[in-house]
């Protein structure tokens, strides 16, 4: 569960911005939530709040049963463990091939070696991309480097999905299949918020949508879509 | 603990990754290894020079004709710098004299009187407070005069202290540069790992988890630096000890022919160098990662 209460955050740099007021959410286990808002409306600086790169200036920050407001330093990275995070730039070691970046994430929370035999071609299957599991970032798509981070955030089994604007550099035509992907492992139990611009996508998936404008939360509702209508 | 193998050669793929700034920072550790290692075991020679010169280090205490020997050979003996006493009597004296001059001899015979005075032979236990004994023995009633070897034990002594402190200043200094250059690979290897670190951080890394690489990259130059380092201290030393110890003339006079040799003190010396290379590199490390890993 998120649940963010009155929180604002404020940054001193820059002359003093507000960029969060007063906001109030509240996200179930199991569910998917959009959040739109145009730039500087707040929106990364809301989910850097839910995956405490920062703290908030005021109110107090709930996620997966932690208290982000007065969490300790020592106990961030195991918060940090039960999300996962999908960026629009993918953010893959050009290192290592697509098994391995999958598999690093399980390495880096301290998993087995058998755990990540098991977990690492599960997740590539669900994202469809087993036969890719030698190759280099380098060599993939904007579509599959997505689907290879998807994979990565689902990789550790987290309560919790974050996803910010994952279909920002993919095709607009495999921006729906990311979605959908989201969708398929929403459908698990897993709680996804995704955060986009993209508003053809939030029209045709639907759902609850939550909107941010210059810090405030000026929209939360459930609207239908067109692949709820099918 | 999964994962220990693996930042283990995490660790060791920066080294190569980072190979140029690993190189440099090897060269400089191993030079620093060095210099401050021959300076260790000069210092420890100095030492056994210095002990032998003390086993043969006697002073001579001269008594007047009429002293009462007995009673100057106690206060002598209860001195507390006093090692071994030895009396020698005048006409024991002359014969010595006279066998060592074996060709003045007639000289000697021609004298009309002895001109050995009794004399005390007296083994001093620390050579650095032959000053003090000499000053001691010469207050005594009835000692004539006191000799002592003084200006070579004086010459080993300096040298000694010169060293020592060569030795400390070497140490400090390039022990200073060693953690700033590891300090400095540490970085340049952060900044090239910052992409895989911050991911790190978003899946729920620890710090430990992050920093174990770093210092298993800093660990390894530390180490191959000792071994590296311990090498050329063996070809050096050696070649100094075959001179010291082969080609005799002057330097077994001075007791030099008693230096350590380096089976004695290889192994003592590897563990140092590599010890001493892998604390200057965990240092250097721990400070980097501090300053440039926050949370």
């Amino acid at each position: 569960m998120v649940e963010l209460k009155n929180v604002d955050v404020h940054f001193k740099d820059g002359g003093g911005v507000d960029a969060l007021n007063g906001v109030n959410l509240r996200i179930e286990d199991g569910e998917f939530v959009f959040i739109v808002g145009d730039s500087g409306a707040g929106k990364s600086t809301l989910l850097k709040l839910l995956t405490r790169e920062i703290a908030p200036t005021s109110g107090r920050v709930f996620v997966n049963g932690y208290n982000l407001a007065k969490i300790k330093n020592k106990k961030i990275p195991y918060f940090r463990r039960s999300i996962g995070m999908i960026f629009q730039d993918f953010r893959l070691i050009p290192d290592l091939n697509v098994y391995d970046n999958v598999a690093f994430v399980l390495r880096v929370t301290n998993k087995s070696k058998r755990t990540i035999r098991h977990r690492v071609p599960y997740v590539l299957n669900l994202v469809k991309l087993a036969e890719r599991a030698k190759a280099y970032p380098d060599t993939l798509s904007g579509g599959e480097k997505q689907r290879v981070a998807i994979a990565r955030a689902f990789a550790s089994d987290p309560g919790l999905i974050i996803a910010d604007e994952p279909t920002a550099n993919v095709d607009p035509a495999l921006s729906y299949d990311i979605v959908k992907l989201l969708k398929e492992i929403n459908k698990c139990g897993t709680t996804v918020i995704m955060v986009t611009h993209e508003h053809s996508l939030v029209e045709y998936f639907g759902g609850r949508i939550v909107s941010l404008k210059a810090g405030e939360v000026v929209f939360d509702e459930y609207v239908g879509g067109e692949a709820q209508d099918e | 603990m999964n994962n220990i193998g693996y930042l283990i050669g995490q660790g060791l793929r920066s080294v190569w990754k980072n190979r140029l700034m690993s190189f440099a920072s090897l060269c400089v550790l191993t030079v620093s290894l060095i210099l401050v290692a021959l300076s260790a075991v000069i210092m420890l020679d100095c030492g056994i020079i210095l002990d032998n010169i003390s086993d043969r280090n006697e002073v001579s205490v001269y008594l007047e004709d009429d002293a009462d020997i007995a009673h100057i050979g106690d206060v002598i003996k209860s001195n507390s710098l006093t090692q071994s006493v030895e009396y020698i009597s005048p006409e024991e004296g002359l014969r010595k004299m006279m066998e060592q001059y074996s060709d003045q001899r007639e000289l000697f015979e021609s004298l009309p009187y002895n001109p050995v005075p009794p004399t005390y032979m007296v083994s001093i236990s620390d050579l650095e407070q032959i000053d003090t004994a000499v000053n001691q023995f010469s207050a005594i009633d009835g000692v004539y005069k006191v000799n002592a070897p003084m200006d070579f034990a004086s010459f080993i002594n300096d040298i000694r202290s010169t060293f020592t402190v060569i030795g400390a200043v070497l140490i400090i200094a390039l022990g200073t540069v060693s953690i700033i250059i590891i300090f400095n690979m540490t970085r340049l290897s952060v900044f090239a790992r910052r992409k895989e670190i911050a991911i790190m951080r978003i899946v729920g890394a620890t710090n430990s988890f992050i920093k174990t690489p770093f210092l298993v990259e800093g660990m390894f130059i530390g180490l191959l630096s000792g071994c590296i380092s311990w090498l050329a201290v063996k070809l050096v030393y050696e070649n100094l000890y075959i001179l010291f110890t082969q080609n005799l003339g002057m330097w077994e006079a001075l007791g030099m022919n008693n230096i350590l040799s380096f089976s004695q003190i290889g192994w003592y010396l590897l563990a140092g160098c590599c010890g001493a290379g892998a604390l200057l590199s965990v240092i250097g490390t721990l400070l980097s990662t501090g300053k440039y890993l926050k949370v």
